[in-house]
């Protein structure tokens, strides 16, 4: 027996029946198994897996619907969503698996930003968003003695957007299995349109508007003593063609007047990635430690930095407990404020008899603007001995703007807060 | 801006071949030695089911989209 042989078979001793089940429901190895070193063992059983969670958005502060009437604070975004996979061993070294998911999303979404009384004030949709997304996508995977590969090819529907892809993945394992290399890559070819408002009042030049995506991750995990594994990865996303928000607008406040100005943003988009991960086990108390840190270069000058921390706890009887926190803190966008002041050079033009065409990207987006998230979260799992996993997890996701680090331009008009409950269930048989 | 692009191609490159290096030069833990590292506890996430849907959470709400691994999956981010 190979001595690397001997490496999995020590660790499929050690394994207990819960991390066979949850490494067989990993269907992403870019991102969830580069945190051990041993290989992503594939299972021999046929593993279905379902998950349905809620995300919201409550009601926030004064909010004005559309119209600029007052109004009382909307419930801002719902989103509900299912996903189901089905993962099929084939032969001794290759894996299918298939994946479906459908959201659902209803609420008000923010338009622009404008000022009433001499106070910015975002500007609500009314509650008229209603959409759909639906993703399938297909996973070909085979298992080699010292490497894995997988090909992931699949396609996003929403009414307002579709989205081919396909990715790649690669695992090289070096040392005895003490070393891990990761490769990733993919590609996006996606389509876009406006469904609602503004496109229903104004035709656009193009109504359907193209966007691209690529995307490459490289990284090393390494097992550093019995008890502790290190990861770093470097990537990169850059994207192409058409990135605005056909939805919003942003505002320009200048001599007492509002001149409402299309959203504007740069046909490129590149953002480097440096990851760290650690993770460490402590014995006596039969728990882990995850930690990890990201940190974001990024072409629009939103640089963020991302840490998230997590303490999973094994409390016997098949049942873990994982208490969590992340914090994210972005800067501003180079062209973002909430509401802008100078009106440009003329000549003043004015695009589809209703908006001022500016020159250079600008925007009002919330995303684009400087914050700091809080995210206190806590997830519990239960195995059952017949190959049954339950889990569910809940998180609160708190956005101020006081919690930047960078001290950028941003303001407390985007605060929110919103909650996303999860569970799944897995079964192997 | 393709040359920027290519220079932090380059210098990320530089970055990862040294951190790849130095992963090379850690002492080698025993294979019987890794019982610990197996342990359910050690796995990060449980279900990339969870895990992808936490993952859209951020891509709609955040700027920054990536770092942990590649792929697609629409928008969504109304």
């Amino acid at each position: 027996m190979a001595l690397a042989e001997v490496a999995v078979a020590a660790i499929k001793k050690n394994k207990d029946s819960l991390s066979l089940l949850m490494a067989a429901t990993m269907a992403l190895p870019g991102i969830s198994t580069a945190q051990i070193s041993d290989p992503n063992e594939r299972n021999d059983k046929i593993v279905l897996s379902y998950t349905h969670g809620q995300y919201k958005e409550p009601a926030g502060g004064a909010s004005y619907v559309s119209g600029g009437r007052p109004a009382q604070p909307l419930d801002r975004m719902e989103v509900r969503t299912d996903q189901l996979s089905l993962t099929v061993p084939i032969y001794d070294r290759y894996e299918i698996k298939l994946n479906t998911i459908r959201d659902i999303t209803s609420g008000a979404s923010i338009l622009t930003n404008t000022s009433v009384q001499g106070q910015t004030v975002p500007l609500l949709s009314n509650a008229t968003i209603h959409d759909q997304r639906q993703v399938v996508d297909i996973t070909g995977a085979y298992y080699g003695d010292d490497h894995y590969v997988s090909v992931n090819i699949g396609e996003s529907s929403e009414n307002d957007y579709k989205s081919k892809f396909i990715s790649t993945n690669y695992r090289h394992y070096f040392n005895d299995k003490s070393t891990t290399l990761i490769l990733g890559a993919s590609f996006n070819d996606d389509t876009t349109w406006a469904k609602f408002y503004p496109a229903n009042r104004f035709s656009f030049p193009s109504i359907y508007n193209k966007r691209y995506a690529h995307e490459f991750l490289a990284g090393v995990s390494q097992i550093l003593d019995a008890n502790s594994v290190a990861t770093v990865m470097l990537g990169n996303t850059y994207n192409y063609g058409f990135l605005n928000d056909q939805y919003r607008s942003a505002t320009i406040l200048a001599d007492n007047k509002t001149f409402p100005v299309l959203d504007s943003r740069p046909d490129n988009h590149s953002q480097w990635t440096a990851v760290g991960r650690y993770s460490h086990y402590f014995e006596k108390t039969n728990s882990a430690l995850h930690t990890e840190y990201r940190y974001a270069h990024d072409s629009w000058g939103a640089n963020s930095h991302t840490l998230d921390t997590k303490w999973r706890v094994d409390v016997g009887h098949g049942w873990t407990i994982s208490p969590g926190l992340r914090y994210y803190t972005q800067k501003a966008a180079d062209f973002y404020s909430p509401i802008f002041s100078t009106l440009p050079n003329p000549p003043l033009v004015f695009e589809h008899t209703f908006f001022l065409v500016v020159p250079g990207p600008m925007s009002a987006d919330y995303r684009l603007a400087g914050f700091g998230v809080i995210s206190p979260k806590l997830e519990v799992t239960k195995l059952f001995d017949m190959g049954l996993l339950l889990r569910a997890s809940f998180q609160k996701d708190i956005r101020k703007h006081k919690y930047e680090l960078f001290n950028s331009t941003g303001s407390s008009i985007d605060d929110y807060s919103s909650d996303l409950f999860s569970m799944s269930i897995a079964y192997a048989f | 801006m393709r040359s920027s692009y290519l220079i932090t191609t380059v210098k990320v490159a530089a970055l990862f071949g040294v951190l790849t290096l130095n992963a090379c030069a850690i002492e080698k833990v025993g294979v019987t030695d890794r019982g610990n590292l197996a342990k359910s506890v050690m796995i990060r996430d449980v279900s990339d089911q969870a895990l992808a849907l936490e993952l859209h959470s951020y891509v709609s709400k955040e700027n920054t989209t990536g770092g942990y691994g590649v792929g697609g999956g629409g928008c969504g981010c109304n």
